[in-house]
């Protein structure tokens, strides 16, 4: 299981990353990436442009499948269940956020523990940090973007600063690194 | 996130101690969300683990109220998905045309953003009188709450958003300029004539039978296994060609009952019941 956190900047490096991953894909790959709450449409549809794989905004309970790149809708949070579906919740914002990258992070970690490959890209507050932490406390591992090559780097930044952290990369690399674990 | 992380092992653990302690049965809620509102309330009152909130909840009846409303989570705006509204608007009067005067129920009223939003709608096209609403929540104490129509003032800076989207009206206009620091009332309370029910989704059966059912982001709290006997009683409450609103991430494809609607929008997840 991939799942991918970003915020401010991330937009156009989600699209080079999913534009280079080769179809079929063998593991399902899940994002949450701060967005406009009141804006419903045009991101995944301008995802889906370069990507070969199906991205698509999960409804609640949808089943979790492999190749398919689930993206947290607007003004949802999105976690993973026990059983390996999407839920769908519209609690209260965490760190002025909804979808929280904690609380896909976190859950995402929980459920598929070593199985997990965390990817935190760039961004401007320190949502992503404590996901981060969860994923490598199940066993996960741990890929935060490169800081010097982030736009705001207070993100991955923060991710460094609360856990420990397996590999720093630039977004070449992170597509490497997907490519390889497809093999 | 939170001082004390809870584990989905740790919650189903705590599911049947809370119910043999408190009679507070949360089996039914869907694990993730369960486990945050649990996290967020130990935050809220420096409770550092289960076997401590156990405690809380049984040292007096004020404590398990808190509790209880906690669970509730609140509506998150008003107008939330303006176009849902939008729809509302424009569909009302056709139906109100066909059947005189029709019947709403609001399940899952919760903090009352969506119930004061359908009221809005109706004062907008003078459709007030015709129109029998039936607001239900499970707790009396969130019900007492929701009449008082104090609204947080996080909501504010969205709602004002969501309303110009709706009908390009100021939400401004709409508020009591009299509002207290960090939250605020509306001018107009239209609630006098709403018929309050404490109802539970989960336990009970459907009690009438109504033209639109407004459950909108109530589902995605149940559980996988839980939501599929309530989707049963969520078709028994409307009558045949009546409307069901349901969230917009949200869909009946979770259920057998999906035989039963066909879906008239699919962006505001609109279903009319077909047999």
């Amino acid at each position: 299981m991939v799942v991918i956190g970003g915020s401010a900047g991330s937009f156009p490096l989600m699209g080079t990353i999913f534009s280079h991953l080769p179809k079929p894909y063998n593991y399902p790959i899940i994002v949450a990436s701060h967005r406009l709450k009141h804006i419903r449409h045009g991101f995944v549809e301008a995802l889906n442009l370069k990507s070969s794989l199906e991205i698509i905004e999960p409804l609640d309970k949808e089943k979790i499948l492999p190749g398919k790149i689930y993206l947290a809708p607007a003004n949802y949070h999105m976690s993973i269940e026990p059983g390996y579906y999407i839920s769908l919740t519209t609690e209260d914002m965490v760190l002025s956020s909804r979808p929280s990258i904690d609380i896909t992070l976190s859950s995402t970690g929980e459920i598929y523990g070593k199985g997990t490959l965390g990817i935190l890209l760039t961004g401007a507050n320190k949502d992503g940090a404590y996901g981060m932490k969860k994923i490598n406390d199940f066993g996960g591992t741990t890929i935060v973007q490169d800081p010097a090559t982030c736009m705001v780097d207070t993100m991955p930044k923060s991710a460094m600063a609360i856990t420990e952290i397996d590999h720093v990369m630039n977004v070449d690399s992170i597509i490497n690194t997907l490519k390889a674990i497809n093999r | 996130m939170y001082k004390f992380d809870i584990t989905y092992a740790q919650i189903i653990g705590f599911f049947d101690e809370l119910k043999f302690k408190t009679k507070i049965d949360i089996k039914v809620y869907s694990l993730g969300a369960i486990k945050r509102i649990i996290g967020g309330y130990m935050d809220k009152h420096d409770i550092e683990g289960l076997d401590e909130l156990i405690r809380w909840l049984t040292i007096n009846p004020g404590n398990k109220n808190s509790f209880m409303k906690a669970l509730i989570p609140d509506k998150t705006e008003f107008f939330r998905d303006p176009g849902v509204w939008r729809y509302l608007k424009s569909e009302l009067p056709r139906l109100v045309k066909e059947k005189g005067v029709i019947r709403i129920l609001d399940l899952g009223t919760s903090s009352g953003e969506d119930l004061r939003s359908l009221l809005i709608v109706l004062n907008d096209i003078n459709l007030r009188d015709k129109v029998e609403i039936v607001a239900c929540e499970k707790y009396q104490i969130k019900i007492n709450e929701l009449k008082e129509g104090l609204f947080n003032g996080k909501k504010l800076e969205p709602s004002i958003n969501n309303y110009k989207r709706y009908n390009e009206g100021k939400f401004d206009d709409l508020i009591d300029q009299s509002i207290e620091e960090d939250s605020f009332t509306l001018k107009m309370d239209l609630i006098n004539d709403v018929v309050f029910k404490t109802y539970d989704l989960a336990f009970e059966r459907a009690f009438g039978e109504f033209d639109i059912v407004l459950c909108r982001n109530i589902m995605c709290y149940y559980s996988m296994k839980k939501s599929r006997p309530i989707y049963k009683t969520l078709s028994d409450f409307i009558k045949k060609d009546g409307l069901l609103l349901m969230g917009v991430q949200e869909g009946l494809t979770n259920s057998f009952y999906n035989r039963d609607f066909k879906c008239l929008n699919e962006e505001y997840k609109v279903f009319q019941k077909t047999r």
